[in-house]
């Protein structure tokens, strides 16, 4: 995989992390970040206390959104 | 002068071996080492040689001046300050911490203060060019503590260099690599490395000594390391 393929979501496959590393010569704090996003969620999910914390620190972000 | 400050986010996560190891490979790198105790516990000296009968230090003066005769050695040539054995309050601690700035000792010097896990940061003087090392565990119960830190730190006007660092990693542990993992890209202040669990920290406290001492090719040494050039790293920004 030569180029980026374009996805109209926010969720990067572990390949997509592997390719955008080799490409950017691996992950560097201080200018990019590669976040496995669907990955963090299904940890947040899988521990109640961490789905908890998470709703909280939503709902104060996003108060409109909370339940 | 660089000053690292160095707690637990809770208690019992083993700030002082971090400290006395970390002091260790420092000095082992040529730079001017000096410890000092702040925790009541009053057991960095054990890690440094110093006899166990010995309970007197900083707490037990009045006068800087008299601080100053329970400065030790270790055969390192690392400089260490004994807690002692009285109690002080938070405005006590805040004093020694400023008079060591007192000291008549190279510019090149490192200061690393072992706090206890109590200790609230804003009774600390702390300065732009402080680096502070909050350990954590790769637990649920840090994980909540993390959240209610990072709030605290942006509701107050912290201008120190804050991090967090994953203490004693289990790396058989699928909770701890799912934390790490987690912390790791979504925390800011999430130091990018870790230090394991190593039976070589308990064994070279056991042999009154350090992992560089007493296991110079060991894993933990290996994070020690890790640990000390990426402070100067970060002292140097």
């Amino acid at each position: 995989m030569n180029s980026l393929t374009y996805k109209d979501s926010q969720t990067l496959t572990s390949s997509d992390i592997e390719n955008l590393a080799l490409r950017f010569g691996g992950k560097r704090e201080d200018y990019i970040e590669i976040v496995n996003k669907q990955k963090n969620i299904q940890t947040i999910n899988k521990y109640a206390l961490l789905k908890e914390i998470n709703n909280e620190l939503n709902a104060a972000i996003n108060p409109c959104h909370s339940e | 002068m660089q000053r690292i400050f160095v707690k637990g986010i809770k208690g019992g996560l083993g700030s002082t071996s971090v400290v006395a190891n970390l002091a260790c490979v420092l000095k082992k790198s040529h730079v001017n080492v000096i410890a000092i105790d702040l925790d009541p516990k009053s057991d960095l000296g054990l890690h440094f040689g110093l006899p166990w009968k010995s309970t007197k230090g900083w707490s037990n003066e009045v006068n800087f001046e008299d601080v100053l005769l329970h400065f030790h050695q270790d055969s390192d040539g690392v400089i260490f300050l004994p807690f002692g054995d009285i109690n002080v309050d938070q405005n006590d601690i805040a004093h020694i911490v400023n008079n060591c700035k007192k000291l008549d000792c190279p510019q090149n010097s490192w200061f690393l203060f072992d706090c206890p896990s109590y200790i609230d940061l804003a009774h600390l003087p702390l300065e732009p060019n402080d680096i502070v090392i909050e350990l954590i565990n790769c637990d649920a119960t840090c994980h909540s503590l993390i959240y209610k830190r990072l709030k605290k730190l942006k509701s107050t006007d912290s201008s120190w260099k804050h991090y967090f660092l994953v203490n004693r990693y289990n790396s058989a542990s699928v909770l701890e690599f799912d934390l790490f993992s987690l912390w790791q890209s979504t925390l800011p202040l999430m130091a990018p490395f870790f230090i394991n669990s190593d039976e070589v920290i308990k064994e070279s406290t056991a042999y009154r000594n350090v992992a560089l001492n007493c296991a110079p090719y060991s894993i933990a040494n290996d994070d020690f390391e890790t640990l000390a050039g990426w402070l100067v790293s970060k002292a140097a920004l």
